[in-house]
This record gives structure tokens, C-alpha cells and sequence, in this order.
């Protein structure tokens, strides 16, 4: 996908596309879900964020994206407020939803054509063969005419992922794009953000909890524990790193005589 | 204060506040969507889908409700006026009540029901699934592309609907008046007196009322779709929660212009 598929120029440049997260900390009423957070994601990286369920990895995506606004703290993208409408409008920034968030009244092909429709990027017969090349992409010109509900998880995941393509982002967020899929579609999927990365140059940021994933595709792993920022490490540091809880996120023992949830 | 009262003050405040967060959320989301009606002619197809939805879908309802109850309040001041006999002003009763206020009210309670019931599940939905935040991702606003469509449809749909319920309400007030034994008054002088004391300025003020009902039912419906958090559970609550109020806005409104338009 090396020509550009959408006419409008944004004012900042791919290798200007780097995220700044200064000492963030999210709250919900009286629960805090993500303490003091701070890391960079340099331009044309894949960053991966990883901790157990609950620990504020998809709040923290969220509020990157511009959905959620810090308590406090900052996030920049590219030098800009991430928090600020504008500054997500002067770069093509997108995220893949973890259920895939499709427009369930809408085909795959008219969820796909949406934002270049919406934005008048180009005559409906360039968006069709956008659209489609997409599509052929992922391999999913067979679905183009089906509904969301007939698609399959995996299928729903590739064609989030290609919605987000058509835009042709310059920072790309996955949020847990390999949960509930099976172990060959969840090395489709991270084979396919690998590819992506490579053929489109985008800063990619992925939430997950798959460490096949994290250590395969992410040039770098931040791991994230009930909210607090453990470490942020290459895949191979991240494994040697001595850290109990460290070692016990990315290897969990299975102890049948002495349960973890009767520890919690 | 012992614990009882105590709580049922917090309920009371809890209440208080909630209902001017409502009030302040539809507000806001109307002067959000204000700002794209200019753009309504680029979204032509939208509105025309909504206009569909909310018209076709209402007409069938709205002739039988309105016929009926036309009749019956042809029936009921037929009863009464047959023994003054004066059951030539069947035609006024029926007119005046049908354009001024049964038309209007029946109407918007049946989009409230049946439309505005319809959109809340529909946006809540879609704000549950983070279909709206993938909008908002993708810079398009939902204002522009679920609230306004809608609005300008309600703006376009109520007059027809409400001239249609009026136009069958009048027709069911004069099938009873001439066939129901104890009136049996003539479809000539029904609709002589019903033109005598119904003008044009009465067509005019319950064709307002048609619109602001249509207009506060779909803000409602749109504003309680939109700010849905939760799971299933809590689309059915909005669903219950937006129809409430919107009868509950109609009628009080109600009260307020009928008493401004006399």
C-alpha cells in the first residue's frame, strides 16, 4: 500500500508523529485507574502496552486517542495537546476498537467508504477502488457486502483494522486486537499490524495482554500494574527482567494447591 | 435528621440534580446540533431516510388513534348536546379540539413512542458499542450525522402528521354524528359548523404545537441515546427513561403555549 489512499494532507508529518505521555493519572469518581504514567512513543515505532485486565492499559489508548481526558497530566502527540479536538484533526490518528466498533447499520464496504465519504476525500468510484484494495488486502473481499452481525471475530477484527487503513493513519492504536480469537487469527492479526507497520510507516501503539504478540511485532513493552507504570523495555529486556511481578505477568505459574484469587 | 429522612433527602437531591443535568445536557446537545443545520442540504439523504422512518411508520397509527378519537368525541358531546339540542355544534367540538389540541398531543405521543422510543435505542446502542466514539475518532460528529438529520426530519414530518390526524379526526366525528341514532346529524351542517367556528389561525396554532412537541421528542430521544453508558440493561432504561419525558415535556408544554396562543 505504498501510494497514498486520501488526498488531504495533514499538516504534520509521519516522522514528526511521536507520543508523549507526562504524568498522567486518570480517575473515575473516587477510583483511580491509571497513576502517574509517563513513557514516549517515538515516531515509526510499535509500542506495546501490556498489563493484566483491569490495569488501565485501554483508558490510557482512550485518552491518547482524545476520548478520555487525563485528570491530570498531558499527552502530545507530535508536540500537540492530545486532549485538544484540533490536534487530532491536524494528523490522521485512529484507533481499532477492541469489539471492532463497526457501524452495525452499515455493510463492510460502506464502513470502510464512511470516512472518505464523510470528508469528501474522493468521487465515490476512487473510494470503491480504495476501499477495495483494502479489502483484498486483508482478504476480505468476500465480505465487502455483509453486515457486521454475519461476520466472524476475526473477521470483524481485520475489518476494523481495515476501516483504520483506509484512513490512512499516521498513528495507528490497536486496543486488544487479538483478544478472543483463536491462536492462528491472532497471528494473522499481529502478522498483518507487523505489515502494516512496515508498508504504511504509522506510529503504532497496541494494547494487549498477548505476549506472542507484544514479543514478536513491538519494538518496545511498556508493562502496566493496577494503574502504575512497572517498566518499558525492549521484548528481550522485558523478559530478562528480573522483577516478580514482571516475571509472574509474562510467566504465571498454575498452582492448583494454592490458587492465586484466594491470595487477591 | 435520623437515617430515613436522611436518605430520602439525598434521593431527593440526587433527583433535583439529575433532572437539571437533563435539562443541561439537551441544552447543550441542541446548541451543538444548532450549529449544523446550515449543512442540512449536504446531508439530504439522511433526512430523507428519517422522514421516512418517522413518517410512513407513524401515518397507520396515527389515522386509527385520530379516528377514533374523533368519533369518540363526537360521541360523548353528541350524548350530552342531543339532549340540549343543540348537536349541530358537534362539528365546532370536534373541530376546535381536534386542530387545537388532540391532533397535536395524540401525535407527538405517538412519536414518543414509536419514533422517539426507536432513536434512543438506536444511539444508545451505538454509543454502548463505541460506535460514536469511532465518529468521533474519525472527526465526524454525531450532531452533525444522528441529532441534526433527525431534527430537521421532526421539523418536516410533524405539520403532515398533524394535518393528517386532524383531517381523519374530523372524519370520525362526522361518520358518528350521522350514523349513531341518538345524533344523527347531517354531514352538511357537521362541516358547516365545524368551518363556521374551525379557521385558519387554529390549523396555525396547533400546527406549532405539532412542531415543538416533534421537535423536544426528538431532541429528548437523541440526547438520552447519547448519554448511555452501561451495557443492555441501561438501552432499556434510556429507551423507558426518553419516552417518560418526552410525555411528560408534551404535556406540560402543552399547558404553557395553549395558555400563550388564548
Amino acid at each position: 500500500m505504498s501510494k497514498s489512499l486520501t488526498s488531504e494532507q495533514p499538516t504534520v508529518s509521519n516522522k514528526d508523529i511521536n507520543v508523549k505521555v507526562d504524568n498522567v493519572s486518570i480517575q473515575f469518581g473516587a477510583q483511580s485507574v491509571v497513576k502517574d504514567v509517563s513513557f514516549e512513543v517515538k515516531p515509526g515505532e510499535v509500542f506495546a502496552i501490556m498489563g493484566a485486565s483491569g490495569a488501565g492499559k485501554s483508558v490510557l489508548l482512550r485518552s491518547i486517542i482524545g476520548l478520555i481526558k487525563p485528570t491530570s497530566g498531558k499527552i502530545w502527540i507530535a508536540g500537540k495537546d492530545a486532549a485538544i479536538p484540533r490536534t487530532h484533526q491536524s494528523l490522521r490518528s485512529t484507533i481499532v476498537f477492541q469489539a471492532g466498533a463497526l457501524f452495525n447499520s452499515m455493510d463492510v464496504f460502506d464502513n470502510l467508504a464512511f470516512y472518505p465519504r464523510e470528508h469528501h476525500l474522493h468521487p465515490e468510484s476512487k473510494i470503491r477502488e480504495k476501499v477495495l484494495e483494502v479489502l483484498k488486502m486483508l482478504s476480505l473481499q468476500d465480505a465487502a457486502y455483509k453486515i457486521p452481525a454475519e461476520l466472524s471475530g476475526g473477521m470483524r477484527k481485520r475489518v476494523a483494522i481495515a476501516r483504520a487503513l483506509v484512513m490512512e493513519p499516521q498513528l495507528l492504536l490497536y486496543d486488544e486486537p487479538t483478544s478472543e480469537l483463536d491462536p492462528i487469527m491472532a497471528a494473522t492479526i499481529s502478522e498483518i499490524i507487523a505489515t502494516l507497520r512496515k508498508e504504511t510507516m504509522a506510529t503504532s501503539i497496541v494494547v494487549t495482554h498477548d505476549r506472542d504478540l507484544a514479543n514478536s511485532i513491538a519494538d518496545r513493552i511498556a508493562l502496566i500494574h493496577k494503574g502504575r507504570l512497572l517498566a518499558v523495555q525492549t521484548p528481550e529486556e522485558l523478559n530478562n527482567n528480573p522483577d516478580p511481578i514482571v516475571q509472574d505477568f509474562l510467566n504465571p505459574d498454575i498452582n492448583v494447591d494454592n490458587p492465586r484469587y484466594k491470595n487477591l | 435528621m435520623n437515617a430515613s429522612s436522611k436518605s430520602e433527602s439525598f434521593l431527593l437531591n440526587n433527583g433535583i440534580s439529575r433532572f437539571f443535568e437533563d435539562i443541561g445536557n439537551n441544552v447543550i446537545l441542541l446548541y451543538q446540533t444548532l450549529r449544523y443545520f446550515p449543512l442540512a442540504p449536504t446531508q439530504l439523504k439522511r433526512i430523507v431516510e428519517q422522514c421516512y422512518l418517522m413518517g410512513l411508520s407513524t401515518i397507520p397509527i396515527v389515522a386509527i388513534l385520530s379516528f377514533f378519537i374523533g368519533a369518540v368525541l363526537a360521541l360523548q358531546t353528541g350524548f350530552v348536546l342531543s339532549q340540549l339540542g343543540a348537536v349541530e355544534f358537534i362539528g365546532a367540538i370536534v373541530g376546535l379540539s381536534m386542530c387545537r389540541e388532540m391532533a397535536p398531543v395524540m401525535v407527538a405521543f405517538l412519536l414518543a413512542g414509536r419514533v422517539g422510543s426507536a432513536v434512543t435505542a438506536e444511539l444508545a446502542s451505538m454509543k454502548v458499542y463505541s460506535e460514536v466514539d469511532a465518529l468521533k475518532v474519525m472527526n465526524v460528529p454525531a450532531e452533525k450525522i444522528l441529532v441534526m438529520p433527525r431534527l430537521v426530519a421532526a421539523l418536516l414530518i410533524m405539520p403532515i402528521l398533524n394535518i393528517i390526524a386532524t383531517t381523519i379526526g374530523w372524519m370520525g366525528g362526522m361518520l358518528v354524528s350521522k350514523f349513531i341514532n341518538f345524533i344523527q346529524l347531517a354531514p352538511h351542517i357537521y362541516w358547516r359548523n365545524l368551518k363556521d367556528f374551525t379557521v385558519f389561525p387554529d390549523i396555525i396554532d396547533g400546527t406549532i404545537k405539532a412542531e415543538v412537541f416533534g421537535f423536544a421528542v426528538v431532541l429528548i430521544a437523541c440526547n438520552q441515546g447519547l448519554v448511555t453508558t452501561g451495557g443492555p440493561r441501561e438501552i432499556g432504561s434510556s429507551v423507558t427513561k426518553s419516552v417518560v419525558t418526552s410525555m411528560v415535556f408534551i404535556l406540560l408544554t402543552d399547558f404553557f403555549i395553549t395558555r400563550a396562543q388564548l
